[in-house]
């Protein structure tokens, strides 16, 4: 589920589409959510709250990362047009990719407007896992920690969620 | 997984913040890579480890059930075929520029006097490359725009094209079933008389559209 909004996305799936991505899931499939999609596949999504022009707030269906996906980590958004994006520096977390072959420590991502996994790691027994979080600090209450790229096993599948665009 | 690379982003888009954003983004293409493939292998997918990720498109094979008729076919080509001035025969089409290769002696056009308005259409294109292995420079997962690139289309006025040239047709064996299938209305019917043939083409719905039907370019109205 690629960047944009998320409500387009709410009103397209909610209901039968939404449940029909999570069977999907269970049954083995796997859900990429890349900044309006990870805020689509979050339990909430808190995008620019107070900014009475461009708040978007409200629970979502999917629930694959079991919190708060809010935004923006990083002021500066703003729709069709990219001149406010920027690269920012990611930690990775080893730990969570042991084992696989070469991932960095850090890197620089695309980032414009996405949010950040509100207590990512307080989800840990859920089966969050954090593959990598924010270097700088946000601009937004992000609770404990500064998750950027969450990882979870749901049901036989698995979902991803990225703050930034990595691809 | 390439529309945030720093190879599809524009970085004279905007003003200088934005083209620093983009070259912070190049030095460490490196690192994105490697890390989408990590997430990408943590998910359970296989991530591809070569670095063309886009295969080319391959040239255009012309044959016939009957050879001896390409001729006819392709003097029909005639209003379309231009004679450059570096000796390429090309045909301007809606959508792409064709060169043709291994055109028979007798339909080869004579160099038109007036070759200005095709090689200013060759110009303005600012084609990628007009060479004969149709290989596109990159190193990098640039998101090409195919309708640059010159197609090639071989006339095959001899023979079929060996299962060397088109390891995934056999194009022996195609005419062979359509002699079973038409069996004796081989001379009337108009499916497979002429194949065009690619392993790679850059869009089926261009061609569907823009090509579908071209009377000029098959004798008979034929639906593909």
């Amino acid at each position: 589920m690629p960047g944009g909004a998320d409500l387009p996305y709410c009103r397209a799936l909610n209901g039968l589409g939404n449940q029909r991505i999570k069977q999907f899931v269970s049954n083995g499939g796997r859900y990429i959510g890349l900044c309006a999609g990870a805020y689509y596949g979050s339990a909430r999504c808190e995008f620019m709250e107070g900014d009475a022009l461009m708040e978007v707030m409200g629970d979502r269906e999917l629930q694959f990362f079991p919190g708060i996906c809010r935004g923006l980590a990083f002021k500066g958004f703003v729709y069709q047009n990219e001149k406010n994006a920027k690269a920012v520096k990611l930690q990775v977390n080893e730990s969570a990719l042991k084992g696989i072959m070469g991932p960095p420590k850090s890197l620089m991502s695309y980032y414009h407007g996405g949010g950040v996994f509100v207590d990512a790691e307080k989800f840990e027994e859920q089966g969050v896992e954090i593959l990598a979080s924010y270097s700088a600090d946000v601009e937004c209450n992000s609770g404990e920690g500064k998750a950027a790229i969450v990882y979870r096993k749901v049901g036989e599948g698995a979902i991803l969620l990225t703050g930034t665009h990595p691809e | 997984m390439n529309r945030f690379a720093s190879s599809n982003l524009d970085k004279t888009l905007h003003g200088p913040e934005f083209k620093g954003t983009v070259e912070a983004l190049e030095k460490d293409e490196e690192g994105r890579i490697s890390f989408l493939r990590a997430c990408l292998t943590k998910l359970g997918l296989e991530a591809n480890h070569s670095s063309q990720l886009v295969p080319s498109p391959s040239p255009l094979q012309l044959t016939a059930w009957d050879l001896a008729d390409l001729p006819d076919l392709l003097s029909k080509w005639k209003d379309i075929m231009v004679k450059t001035t570096e000796n390429h025969v090309v045909i301007a089409g809606d959508n792409d520029i064709f060169n043709v290769e291994g055109l028979p002696e007798e339909v080869i056009p004579s160099p038109v006097t007036d070759t200005e308005t095709i090689e200013r259409k060759l110009e303005s294109l600012n084609l990628l490359t007009f060479d004969s292995k149709n290989e596109v420079e990159d190193g990098n997962d640039r998101i090409i725009d195919y309708d640059k690139i010159v197609k090639h289309i071989y006339i095959h006025a001899e023979t079929y094209p060996t299962i060397r040239e088109t390891p995934k047709f056999n194009h022996q064996n195609f005419y062979l079933q359509l002699e079973k299938y038409a069996g004796s209305r081989i001379d009337k019917i108009s499916f497979g008389k002429f194949l065009l043939y690619a392993e790679v083409i850059t869009s089926t719905s261009t061609i569907l559209e823009k090509y579908d039907p071209q009377p000029r370019l098959s004798p008979a109205r034929e639906s593909h």
